[in-house]
């Protein structure tokens, strides 16, 4: 089965590809700034393959052909996990911005139930859950814990006007400047490397370029080294489609991918089988006595907090995992990735998976991100219901990653079949509850606004009391009294409430109605609110 | 050990009939309101279940944190619920059993309802 036509097979497909580091020369970036581009955005567009077309042969002797192909070409500066803090405060920023809706609809009445349960599901989804959740995604990048961030392979590029070239190659793999990802054990630093020369025919003939490229050669190896030409052009900006040289670009990135990068991943999965395989047999034991190690104080761990190091059996999996993956060997892979969550319930097996007991805050977000994975997983199987459980699984003290979360989750089970009407609204409220707390007052109102369809006409009493009050009080913050003052006459006939409670209702009531004043315009007439109060204890009255 | 347990008897149509905290933890202010909520979101998942076996007690059918629902369905689709943080399914069937066998006798005895129900009210409070 070709995954790659649903929406969460393309999403993968994009996402998990292999990494190619890049390490270049000042001067290589300078060539490439004349033409407006950097180096990678010069090359990247090179780098999807449709139709790469290249023989495989990986774990059995059956070999397939590959494809769809992608390479990911990131400096060597940007193979680290973005700040945390930095990113929290984007996406807090982003969700601040989605909550200026329309006041108009902020107030209006709340949906019917039956209009709900028409509408599909773009028009009910906010547009903003997409995006959040991409970008909550990519904040995990380039963990420890997951592989298939790891660079595969590097590509060291040096100027044909850089003085000594030769040094200059060996100076980018300096181990002082490479990501602490290849220095700390959580991958193995004997990573491809590749060499490519890069000469601006601009700066003159290529007389001198080719005589460094024969020194490349014998240096570093025939195969691994190249020349790229490129054409400066007199203007600023460059156009791919146009440009001749484009195809000179495009044929390298081709060669390097198809013969190099391929047959490179490929070898290794090859190896990594070999030896998963031979110590498969007595594997459960083992990976039993190392989960539950794990819990306990582990006199093996490093002392630097790394979960494993790269030749431990179970980061041996995962890279195989990731690599049959990235390859397209999707039994290779499952068969892997199934072998570390064997013997384990769901439960277990997700936590250990996620690793979010040992690595505090990145722990949450690699659960952010496996979770958010699954829960596509789960959605494009129709599985609302389960996406829901995994929604509500990964929300954590932080509040407000929490309310979106149980938003999402509160439409899981909207959509589910059937629609868990109440559910939706229960966990609307824990939303929106989490929203106030973190000061989200208007996605407050519009989660409790929606729950209103549900509890509009409720015949249980503290949730009617609980929905209204609230919703009422923050109407009141935002200065739109005569809907606060609607929905704080609901809660009024509450004798079921403690005094303690009924007092408050009371006070707060009769302050949104001061403030209110002439502007109510006898929504309700006296009459009614009279009715209302008469239910009161009359201890209360003032 | 203290324990918090609420009880609701729901009728077919979802709205609540009859509601007892019959825990032995002091009541709290926010506990009651959080209760509905759990109960009344678990209606969706007794649903669910409701076709799928004819079981009369759904024992842990749903939970919330550390509170567990439990439910006893009768034939007229009226749902006794239970929401408890112990875990004591012998005692919680019984209990649901002998409440049942209450409620069809006060629902018979159709007049004097007040006096009945408050019956009812200390029978319900004496069985936990």
């Amino acid at each position: 089965m070709d995954p790659a036509g649903t929406p969460l097979g393309k999403m993968l497909l994009e996402e998990i590809t292999p990494v190619v580091m890049v390490l270049r020369t000042p001067s290589v970036e300078e060539a490439c700034v004349k033409n407006g581009l950097s180096f990678v955005e010069m090359l990247s567009p090179f780098c999807n393959f449709s139709n790469i077309d290249v023989p495989l042969r990986t774990s059995s002797d059956q070999p397939y052909r590959l494809h769809k192909f992608k390479l990911r070409l990131f400096y060597e500066s940007d193979v680290r996990q973005p700040n945390i803090e930095v990113a929290k405060e984007r996406l807090k920023q982003v969700i601040t911005k989605a909550g200026e809706k329309e006041n108009l609809e902020l107030i209006s009445d709340p949906p019917q139930v039956s209009n709900l349960l028409d509408s599909s599901k773009s028009e009910l989804l906010p547009s903003w859950f997409e995006y959040l959740n991409k970008e909550l995604i990519r904040t995990a990048s380039f963990s420890e814990h997951e592989t298939f961030d790891h660079p595969v392979g590097c590509l060291l590029v040096v100027s044909s006007k850089d003085e000594q070239p030769i040094n200059r190659f060996i100076d980018l793999f300096n181990t002082n400047k490479l990501p602490s990802l290849l220095n700390d054990g959580a991958m193995d630093p004997k990573i491809l490397k590749h060499y490519l020369l890069v000469h601006d025919n601009h700066d003159g003939s290529s007389e001198k370029a080719s005589k460094i490229l024969s020194e490349m050669k014998s240096t570093f190896g025939t195969n691994e080294c190249h020349l790229l030409c490129i054409n400066s052009s007199q203007d600023a900006k460059m156009e791919h489609q146009d440009d001749p040289w484009a195809s000179y670009l495009k044929d390298l990135m081709h060669e390097f991918s198809s013969k190099h990068v391929i047959p490179y991943m490929e070898q290794k999965v090859r190896i990594l089988n070999q030896q998963v395989s031979a110590t498969r047999r007595g594997f459960r034991n083992q990976i039993k006595n190392l989960w539950w190690r794990k819990g306990k104080d582990d006199p093996n761990e490093m002392p630097s907090g790394s979960m494993y190091t790269f030749s431990s059996i179970e980061s041996q999996i995962r890279v195989l995992g990731d690599h049959a993956f990235m390859l397209h060997d999707y039994e290779l892979a499952l068969a892997n990735y199934r072998l570390i969550s064997t013997d384990y319930k769901l439960d277990k097996a997700w936590k250990r998976y996620a690793g979010v007991q040992k690595l505090g805050s990145s722990g949450q977000q690699n659960a952010t991100r496996c979770g958010l994975w699954w829960i596509e997983m789960l959605k494009t199987r129709d599985q609302y219901k389960e996406a829901a459980s995994v929604y509500f699984r990964i929300c954590s003290e932080e509040l407000l990653h929490s309310a979106v979360m149980l938003e999402q989750a509160s439409y899981c089970y909207l959509f589910s079949k059937p629609p868990m009407l109440y559910k939706y609204g229960f966990h609307l409220v824990l939303s929106g509850d989490r929203y106030r707390k973190t000061d989200q007052i208007k996605h407050a109102i519009r989660t409790y606004r929606s729950a209103l369809s549900v509890y509009r006409e409720t015949t249980w009493s503290y949730i009617r009391d609980h929905v209204h009050f609230h919703i009422g009080q923050w109407y009141a913050l935002l200065g739109f009294h005569d809907v606060a003052v609607r929905h704080m006459l609901q809660v009024l006939a509450c004798s079921h409430q403690s005094k303690a409670t009924q007092e408050l209702f009371l006070r707060d009531f009769l302050q949104i109605f001061q403030v209110s004043g002439f502007s109510f315009h006898g929504l309700v007439s006296l009459g009614q609110m009279l009715s209302y109060i008469k239910q009161f204890d009359l201890s209360l009255c003032i | 050990m203290a324990t918090t347990a609420s009880f609701i008897i729901v009728s077919r149509n979802d709205i609540p009939i009859y509601e007892a905290e019959v825990g032995s933890a002091t009541k709290r202010e926010d506990a009651a309101q959080l209760h509905q909520f759990v109960l009344h979101a678990a209606l969706d998942i007794v649903q669910d279940l409701a076709w799928t076996t004819s079981a009369m007690f759904l024992k842990n059918i749903d939970r919330f944190n550390d509170l567990v629902v439990s439910v006893y369905v009768t034939a007229g689709h009226t749902r006794l619920m239970l929401l408890h943080d112990s875990r004591n399914d012998d005692g919680i069937k019984s209990f649901f059993q002998e409440v049942h066998e209450l409620y069809i006798k006060v629902n018979f005895l159709q007049l004097g309802c007040s006096v009945h129900v408050l019956v009812f009210h200390l029978s319900i409070v004496e069985k936990n």
